[in-house]
C-alpha cells in the first residue's frame, strides 16, 4: 500500500477519536470563558502585584502561590465549570443534539474532543497567569528571627510558581472530569450547571453532614486531626487548604488517576447516553432517584439538625424531608404536578431511608458510642485534660497494665453514658486517644462530671504509675539556655512577671535548672487526690523551650506532646508549658521563697476586702447586694459590713493565708455544696465614676477546713 | 439505497417503532408520512444515527449508519429543529462544515449563496426561520451528500425558494443519484416530488409504494343509474363509498380496467373514474375522514 493512502487511512481512524476541528471550534466558540478566568487571575494576583512591584508584601505572594487567595480559588471553580457546562452544552438541547450527532463524528470523537477542548480552555488562562508571575519574577523576602538576627527568605521562586502551576493543573482538571460527568447524566442546562458544582462538593458536604450527625448523636465523638485531614482531601481544590496550600506529587498523581477514571467512566456513559432525553433534567432514570434523594437528604439533614438545636426531636427532619421532596421531584422531573401514586411510593422509599439514617445514628446502630478497643489490639492511649495534665502534656500509656487502666476507665464512661451524655455542668473535659496497632487513631471526647474523675480507680492506679511521670521527666532534658521561664501571680495582679530569659550566663541557667528540678520533684511526687483536688493556684510558672530545628538529640517524639507546639518560626521550633502551681508543689515553692520571689505569690496586695458567703454554687447568686456572675465583672458602691449572710475580711494577712491555703478553683472536692462557702476579692476600682470596688478573684472555700477563728465568724454572720 | 430493517425503539412505557422496515433506492426520492405521533422524527434521527435502536438496522449501501463516520460524511441532515452555533455567521459555519465533510464543494456553496442571496456575514441568528432553512439548505448541499434526510424542509419557505430547493434536490437525484428521504405534511409537494411514499402509523408502516403505482391502483368513480336500484358490486375493493343525490361516489381499490369493467355491466348513465390526488390517498387508504386524519391535509 502507498504511503499516501496509509497516511489518509490513518487519518481517517484518527478522526474516530478526535476531531481537530471541532476541538479549535470549541476554543473559537468559547474564548470569552477564559479570557473572564484570566482577568480574574490577574485581577487577584499580578495587577496589584504589578502596582506594588517595588515593595511586594510576601503574604501577597504566598497567598497566591498557596492558592489560599480568593481570587485564584474563584477562577478555578468557575473555568472548571463554565467550561464544562460550555463545551457540552450541545448535548442539552434537541436540536443541537440531533445536528451533532448526525454530523462525521462517533460519540468517542464528540467526547474526547470536547473534553480536551473544554480542558484547554479551563487551564489556558492559569497557564498564561503562570507565565506572567514567571516573567514578573523578582525577589520577594520574608523576615524570619533566628536568635533575635533577622533572616530572609525568597518566597517568590521558580520551584514556587511551578509548584503553583501542577496545583492548578490538578484542581481543574479534578473539577472539570465532575463537571462533564454532571452534564453527561443531566439533560438541561440549568441542571448541568447545578450538579457540576453539587457533584463538586458533593463528597465534602455529605462527610460533613455525616459528622455533623455525630456530633449531635454520638457521646464521645470528636473531632480529630484525620476526621479534618480527610474532609480537606476529598477534593484538591480543598486539599490547598491545608497547610502551605502545596499538593505533594504522591497526591498530585492520586488526584490525576481519579480525574481520569471520572473522564473515562463518563465516557462510558456517554456512548449509553439516550440522546432523546435531552432537555429532560436527568437523562437516565436513576440519576433521578439520586438527584431527588440527595435534595431530600440535605433538606432533611439541615432543618433536622437546626430543630434539634432548640430541642424539637425528629420534627425538623421530617419537616426538612418532605420539602426537600417536593423541591426535589419539581426540579427532576420539571413540573408542578408531581401528586401522584407513583411518587406517594418513591417518598415511602425515602422516607423510609431517611429514617434509617436518623434513626441509625441516634440509637447508635453501628456502635460508635460503645467501641471500647481490645487491649491487644492498643499500641498506645493517650489522656488529654486540662487537669490531669500538668504543663498541658497529655498523659501517653504503652505499659500494658496502664493501657489496661486506661480502657477501664474507658469502658466506665461507656457504661455511664446515660448519666453523662447530657452532662452540661463544670467537669472534666477530657480526650482519649487510641493508637492503634493497625496504625489507625481512635479518639473520644468527654464532658464528665468531677465525681467519674476523682472516684475513678482506674486512673487513681494510672496517675500514681511510673509511667505517669513520663512527660514531667521531659523537663530534665530542656537544654537550659534555650529555656525561658516566666512566673505571675495566678490571682488578679498588676506586677509584671519576673522572667529568667533565654540565656548563656551559669548563674542565671543555674537557676532556671533548680526551678525546673525542683518542678520535677513535685510532679513526680504528685498524688491523683492532689493532681484532681481542684486547689487554686497561687502561681503560673511558664516555661517557653525552642529547639533547634536539626537537633536531633532532643529525643522527644513530636507526636507524644502535640499541644504545645508552636507553628515554625526560622531555625527553631518552640514549645510552651504552663503550670499552674499550688500550694501542694512544697519544692517548687520552697524554691521562690529561697529565691525571695514570694511577693509573686497569690496574696491580699491591692486588694481591699474580701466577702465570704453562702449560696456560691453555679448560678446561684451569691449574695443580696452584687449578683455575682461566671464571667461577669461585678462591682459594688459601698464597702459591705459583715453580717445578713456574709463576712468582710479586711486583715491582709488572713486574706492572703485564706488564698494560699484554703481556697479552691472549683467544687469538686466538696463532699456537698452546702459545705462550700464563697470567697470573693475586691480591689479599689480603676474608674470610681460608677462604683468604689470591683471583683478580682473568686473562689470557693471548704467549711470543714477553715481555721477555727474565722470558722467562728463564719458560722456567726453567715447563719443570720 | 437505505434499509431499515426491523426497527424498534421504545421510550420508557411508550413504543415509538415498532418492527419498522423501510427501503429507499438510489436515486429515488422518499416520502415520509404519517399523523403527528407517528414517528416519523423518531425513524429519522434512527436515518442519521443520532439514536441507538432498542433492535433493527439502519443499513447506507450495506453499512450500519449508527457511530459510522463514513456513512455520515455522505449524509446530509436538514432538521426541523435547525441548529447553527451560537453567534455564527453562515461563513463561520462554512468554514466548519468545510473542515469536517471531505467533499465540500466551494463553488457550489459560492453559487448558491449568490442565488439565496444571504448575507455571509449577518449572525445566521438574526435570520428569519426562512432564511436560516436556506442557509441549512446551502451548508448541506455543499457538502454533496450521497444521502439526504430532510425533515419538513419547505416548512416557512416562500414559493419561489421552494422551488429553487426543489431543483437543486432534483437535479442531484438526477445527476449523482442523490437518495432522498424527506418527511412532510405537505402531501401536495409530496406528490409533486416523490417517487415513492411511506405511510407511517403508530409507529409501523402501513403503506410504501411507488407513488405512480399507489395512484393507478386507487380510483375515484363517479356513477349513476336510471334506476335506483341497489347494486353491491362485490366484485369491487371498495375502500370508501357515499351517494349524492342520484350520484355514487365510489373509491376503489383495484386496476382501471378490472373497475371499469365490472361497472360497465351494469350500464351506468354516468360514469367518471377520476384520478385520487395524494392527500384522498392517504385519507382513505388511513381508514376513512376521521379528523386525526384530516389534521395533517392543509
Amino acid at each position: 500500500m502507498k504511503w499516501g493512502v496509509k497516511a489518509v487511512k490513518f487519518k481517517a481512524y484518527c478522526s474516530n477519536f478526535f476531531s481537530v476541528p471541532l476541538a479549535m471550534e470549541n476554543m473559537k466558540r468559547f474564548w470569552a470563558i477564559g479570557v473572564v478566568g484570566l482577568l480574574v487571575y490577574l485581577l487577584s494576583g499580578v495587577f496589584p502585584m504589578i502596582l506594588s512591584y517595588d515593595d511586594i508584601r510576601p503574604y501577597m505572594i504566598e497567598s497566591m502561590l498557596s492558592n489560599h487567595n480568593p481570587g485564584y480559588m474563584a477562577a478555578h471553580l468557575f473555568l472548571a465549570i463554565s467550561a464544562a457546562v460550555a463545551v457540552f452544552r450541545y448535548l442539552q438541547n434537541t436540536g443541537s443534539t440531533s445536528v451533532m450527532h448526525a454530523m462525521p463524528f462517533t460519540r468517542k470523537g464528540l467526547y474526547l474532543s470536547s473534553y480536551w477542548s473544554g480542558l484547554k480552555l479551563a487551564y489556558l488562562p492559569a497557564l498564561v497567569n503562570g507565565l506572567l508571575l514567571l516573567l514578573l519574577k523578582t525577589p520577594v523576602y520574608q523576615t524570619v528571627y533566628v536568635d533575635n538576627l533577622p533572616i530572609q527568605t525568597n518566597v517568590y521562586t521558580t520551584a514556587g510558581v511551578m509548584g503553583w502551576m501542577a496545583g492548578v493543573l490538578v484542581i481543574i482538571t479534578f473539577m472539570y472530569s465532575i463537571a462533564v460527568f454532571a452534564g453527561m447524566v443531566t439533560g438541561s442546562v440549568v441542571l448541568h450547571a447545578l450538579t457540576a458544582v453539587g457533584f463538586n462538593f458533593l463528597l465534602t458536604a455529605l462527610y460533613g453532614t455525616f459528622l455533623g450527625y455525630s456530633e449531635i448523636y454520638f457521646f464521645g465523638f470528636t473531632y480529630n486531626e484525620l476526621i479534618s485531614e480527610i474532609a480537606l482531601k476529598l477534593s484538591p481544590y480543598t486539599y490547598v487548604f491545608q497547610q502551605e496550600g502545596v499538593i505533594p506529587a504522591k497526591a498530585w498523581m492520586g488526584y490525576m488517576s481519579v480525574a481520569a477514571l471520572i473522564a473515562v467512566g463518563t465516557y462510558f456513559i456517554y456512548k449509553k447516553r439516550p440522546l432523546e432525553k435531552a432537555t429532560d433534567s436527568t437523562v437516565f432514570r436513576f440519576m433521578e432517584y439520586f438527584i431527588s434523594f440527595l435534595v431530600v437528604f440535605f433538606g432533611s439533614s439541615l432543618i433536622g439538625m437546626i430543630f434539634h438545636e432548640y430541642d424539637y426531636g425528629y420534627a425538623g427532619y421530617v419537616f426538612g424531608g418532605i420539602l426537600g421532596f417536593l423541591i426535589g421531584q419539581m426540579i427532576v422531573k420539571k413540573t408542578m404536578k408531581i401528586f401522584d401514586l407513583e411518587n406517594l411510593k418513591v417518598f415511602v422509599v425515602f422516607a423510609g431511608i431517611m429514617a434509617i439514617i436518623v434513626v441509625g445514628f441516634s440509637k447508635d446502630a453501628l456502635g460508635y458510642e460503645r467501641r471500647v478497643p481490645d487491649q491487644n489490639s492498643v499500641n498506645t492511649a493517650t489522656i488529654s485534660s486540662y487537669d490531669l495534665t500538668p504543663g498541658n502534656m497529655p498523659s501517653t500509656f504503652s505499659e500494658k497494665d496502664n493501657v489496661q487502666q486506661v480502657l477501664d476507665f474507658h469502658k466506665a464512661v461507656v457504661d455511664g453514658r446515660k448519666e453523662y451524655r447530657d452532662f452540661q455542668g463544670s467537669g472534666f473535659n477530657m480526650t482519649l486517644t487510641y493508637e492503634m496497632s493497625s496504625g489507625r487513631q481512635m479518639s473520644r471526647r468527654y464532658l464528665l462530671p468531677y465525681e467519674a474523675i476523682m472516684r475513678s480507680d482506674a486512673l487513681r492506679q494510672l496517675y500514681e504509675s511510673t509511667e505517669a511521670e513520663k512527660p514531667a521527666e521531659m523537663l530534665a532534658q530542656f537544654h537550659i539556655p534555650d529555656t525561658q521561664i516566666a512566673l505571675y501571680p495566678a490571682g488578679y495582679s498588676s506586677k509584671q512577671p519576673m522572667t529568667m530569659h533565654y540565656s548563656d550566663d551559669d548563674a542565671a541557667n543555674g537557676r532556671k535548672q533548680a526551678l525546673l528540678e525542683a518542678l520535677l520533684l513535685d510532679l513526680k511526687g504528685m498524688t491523683f487526690t492532689e493532681l484532681v483536688s481542684g486547689r487554686a493556684p497561687v502561681l503560673q510558672l511558664e516555661i517557653l523551650h525552642r529547639v533547634k530545628k536539626d537537633d536531633t538529640s532532643y529525643n522527644i517524639p513530636e507526636e507524644t506532646y502535640p499541644y504545645p507546639q508552636e507553628k515554625d518560626s526560622g531555625n527553631y521550633r518552640y514549645e510552651s508549658y504552663s503550670y499552674s502551681i499550688t500550694t501542694d508543689y512544697t519544692n517548687t515553692l520552697r524554691w521562690i521563697d529561697e529565691n525571695q520571689l514570694s511577693q509573686l505569690l497569690n496574696s491580699a496586695d491591692e486588694k481591699e476586702f474580701a466577702v465570704i458567703s453562702r449560696n456560691c454554687a453555679p448560678g446561684k447568686e451569691p449574695g443580696p447586694e452584687e449578683t455575682y456572675d461566671y464571667g461577669k465583672f461585678v462591682s459594688i458602691d459601698v464597702k459591705p459590713q459583715s453580717g445578713s449572710g456574709k463576712l468582710v475580711l479586711e486583715d491582709p494577712q488572713e486574706i492572703t493565708m485564706l488564698i494560699r491555703s484554703y481556697a479552691y478553683r472549683d467544687l469538686r472536692s466538696f463532699d456537698s455544696e452546702e459545705e462550700a462557702l464563697c470567697l470573693m476579692l475586691y480591689r479599689l476600682a480603676d474608674y470610681q465614676d460608677y462604683d468604689m470596688y470591683e471583683t478580682t478573684d473568686f473562689y470557693y472555700l471548704n467549711k470543714a477546713d477553715l481555721p477555727e477563728g474565722i470558722l467562728a465568724e463564719a458560722d456567726r454572720y453567715l447563719s443570720e | 439505497m437505505i434499509q431499515v430493517k426491523g426497527l424498534c425503539k421504545s421510550f420508557d412505557d411508550f413504543t415509538a417503532l415498532s418492527d419498522l422496515n423501510v427501503h429507499v433506492e438510489t436515486g429515488s426520492i422518499y416520502g415520509l408520512i404519517g399523523v403527528n405521533g407517528s414517528g416519523k422524527t423518531t425513524l429519522i434521527k434512527h436515518l442519521t444515527g443520532v439514536y441507538m435502536p432498542d433492535a433493527g438496522q439502519i443499513i447506507y449501501d450495506g453499512e450500519d449508519i449508527y457511530e459510522n463516520m463514513g456513512v455520515k460524511e455522505r449524509l446530509g441532515y436538514i432538521p426541523d429543529d435547525l441548529y447553527f452555533f451560537n453567534s455564527y455567521n453562515l461563513r463561520d459555519m462554512a468554514s466548519f462544515y468545510r473542515k469536517i465533510y471531505p467533499r465540500w464543494n466551494e463553488p457550489r456553496y459560492q453559487a448558491m449563496l449568490q442565488e439565496f442571496g444571504l448575507s455571509e456575514r449577518r449572525k445566521i441568528s438574526k435570520f428569519s426561520k426562512g432564511m436560516q432553512k436556506q442557509a441549512a439548505f446551502i451548508l448541506t448541499m455543499s457538502t454533496m451528500p450521497d444521502y439526504l434526510i430532510l425533515d419538513e424542509p419547505i416548512d416557512g419557505l416562500d414559493p419561489l425558494i421552494r422551488k429553487k430547493v426543489w431543483r437543486y434536490v432534483v437535479s442531484d437525484v438526477a445527476e449523482r443519484q442523490m437518495t432522498v428521504l424527506v418527511s412532510s405534511h405537505n402531501l401536495r409537494e409530496m406528490e409533486g416530488i416523490c417517487d415513492y411514499i411511506g405511510i407511517l402509523s403508530g409507529g409501523r408502516m402501513m403503506i410504501e409504494r411507488d407513488l405512480e403505482e399507489l395512484k393507478t391502483d386507487i380510483h375515484k368513480v363517479q356513477i349513476a343509474f336510471k334506476d335506483q336500484q341497489d347494486r353491491t358490486f362485490a366484485e369491487l375493493n371498495i375502500l370508501h363509498r357515499e351517494k349524492r343525490g342520484s350520484v355514487e361516489l365510489l373509491i376503489v381499490r383495484d386496476s382501471g380496467d378490472h373497475v371499469k369493467s365490472v361497472l360497465e355491466k351494469e350500464e351506468p348513465a354516468v360514469l367518471d373514474m377520476l384520478p385520487l390526488s395524494l392527500e384522498e390517498i392517504f385519507i382513505y387508504e388511513m381508514g376513512g375522514e376521521s379528523s386525526e386524519i384530516q389534521s395533517i391535509l392543509f
